[in-house]
């Protein structure tokens, strides 16, 4: 999207805003829950049935790469982030560390899952079902163009290295 | 395991507070209902780190998604941690309920679960109209009082009769606090020197015009130790002038009794942390805050002689306050009466009020 259509889109949004205000509080919830279920149908028909959920900034065809960083330490996740961040399209980093910091400062959009460790303590299930169906959650939202799972220690490649 | 845990939901805000005040509650819970934390915190591994098992996803906004996609997400997100978790209450503590987390509350797949809001009063007289109205959307809604409750203005106050109102909120009891002296050990504080606990949040510590600065040099001028709360959230660390330390715990609220006075922002949760540990506070309240009406909060403390408050950004303003504190007989006074004032903890109010409502569910 140009800088004049993101600024004009901003211009409409805060005009739509400021007439919701006009609403009471019950209608205002209305109209802006309805604007989520039409934008959600109409993405749906454009997307042909199977649309992301999130769609990330940079173009409505323009999938984002997925990379399930689990057990890496911070080095690697330090340098995984650095490599995501100059992807594109953008990059979403799966992470079990706690490291937020490492991804925050790159700007990156990540998800973050409990470790192993943490999961089994409170939860005491399978924790190989419940990260397949968090990774199946994940993809779900952001329909990713391609996955790249790293095993502990592996960094992402930057882009253009293959 | 069906039913027997409690999702406590928290917003992002500006600090830590909705987080803590989750892990207050959390931590409170009957043996036999666990506490699983669900967060938009940058703070979600200090949440881990405690204990406590943290889900995390990204604020409203992050990397330039839109919110009406953002609802979508978390609602999808939030459905799936109801069928992993299976939790018999849900508490949401925030200040304004997302239209995902409203959607999954009045599914009538989840009919067999209990939500609750948790929202702390003193909200800025005329604002949060559209929030409080989604109130009806929830089973219950709990207020956790606030010290300053006779200043509420707010349509927090005007709503009152619609919440269940318990004692102030604070993640540990006034017995689980440091004395002074196994205090300043565990930070490493000289245990002779006066010591000022600095956190404002904002502002530069080189920046002689803001408040950060203003209350350094003016701290320092008078040959007090100053002791700053580095954020664990912060992305950069402050630079300290010599002499000075910073300090990184959580929670700090632990280690308050090692401070002769402080010098803090007046949210909700540092102002009951500093009463119940008895420390004389020159509060700066944070007029942009969202909703929190802190200058309510810190005139009342003031007026009740528990505090001062600190709003015009001069060195002469902060001066005239520190005056009041600046004698260890003046700090005795302001003490006693924050420890005569006893605050009791309403977490543990709050856990057993869900704890009830899981029984019920059960």
């Amino acid at each position: 999207m140009s800088a004049p259509q993101a600024a004009g889109q901003g211009r409409l949004r805060r005009a739509a805003d400021a007439a919701l205000t006009r609403l009471g509080p019950q209608a205002q919830y209305r109209v802006r829950r309805l604007h989520v279920r039409l934008r959600w149908r109409w993405r749906w028909l454009v997307h042909r049935g199977d649309p992301p959920v999130v769609e990330l900034p940079g173009g409505r065809w323009r999938r984002p790469l997925l990379v399930v960083a689990l057990g890496a330490d911070d080095t690697a996740l330090g340098e995984t982030a650095s490599a995501a961040a100059a992807h594109r399209p953008q990059a979403i980093v799966v992470t079990d560390s706690d490291a937020f910091d490492l991804l925050r400062r790159e700007g990156l959009l990540f998800e973050s899952v409990p470790s192993r460790a943490d999961w089994e303590a409170a939860a005491g299930g399978r924790y190989e079902a419940f990260l397949a169906g968090r990774l199946a959650e994940i993809a779900e939202l952001y329909r990713p163009s391609r996955t790249v799972r790293l095993r502990p220690g592996q960094t992402l490649d930057p882009p253009g290295d293959g | 395991m069906s039913g027997d845990r409690v999702l406590i939901c928290t917003t992002n805000g500006t600090g830590m507070g909705h987080l803590t005040r989750g892990m207050a509650i959390g931590r409170r819970l009957p043996e036999g209902l666990a506490a699983v934390l669900f967060t938009l915190s940058q703070a979600a591994p200090v949440a881990r780190r405690q204990g406590f098992l943290t889900e995390y996803f990204h604020a409203a906004g992050t990397a330039g998604t839109s919110k009406p996609d953002w609802n979508l997400a978390y609602r999808r997100r939030l459905e799936s941690l109801l069928a992993t978790y299976d939790p018999a209450v849900v508490l949401f503590d925030g200040v304004h309920p997302y239209l995902g987390l409203l959607d999954v509350a009045t599914s009538s797949a989840h009919r067999h679960r209990r939500f609750v809001w948790s929202r702390r009063g003193l909200w800025q007289p005329g604002k949060g109209g559209q929030a409080i109205d989604r109130g009806r959307f929830f089973d219950v809604v709990l207020e956790p009082g606030d010290v300053a409750e006779a200043a509420d203005r707010g349509l927090s106050a005007e709503r009152r009769d619609e919440a269940v109102v318990v004692d102030p909120i604070t993640l540990l009891d006034a017995d689980e606090l440091l004395d002074r002296d196994a205090a300043r050990d565990a930070l490493g504080l000289d245990r002779d020197a006066t010591w000022a606990l600095v956190q404002l949040g904002t502002g530069a510590l080189a920046d002689p015009a803001s408040r950060l600065g203003i209350a350094a040099a003016a701290l320092s001028a008078i040959g007090v130790r100053l002791a700053f709360v580095e954020s664990t959230i912060a992305r950069q660390r402050t630079a300290l002038p010599p002499g000075a330390t910073g300090i990184e715990v959580y929670p700090l609220a632990r280690y308050l009794k090692a401070f002769d006075l402080a010098v803090t922002a007046a949210g909700y949760n540092i102002v009951h942390e500093v009463c119940v540990a008895a420390l004389p506070t020159i509060l700066s309240p944070i007029a942009t805050s969202h909703l929190d009406d802190q200058v309510a909060r810190a005139r009342y403390l003031e007026a009740e002689g528990m505090a001062r408050c600190w709003q015009e950004p001069t060195r002469a303003a902060f001066e005239a306050h520190l005056a009041r504190l600046a004698t260890p007989e003046r700090r005795a006074a302001v003490a006693g009466r924050l420890a005569a004032a006893a605050f009791p903890n309403g977490a543990g109010q709050a856990a057993h009020l869900l704890a009830g409502l899981a029984g019920a569910v059960r």
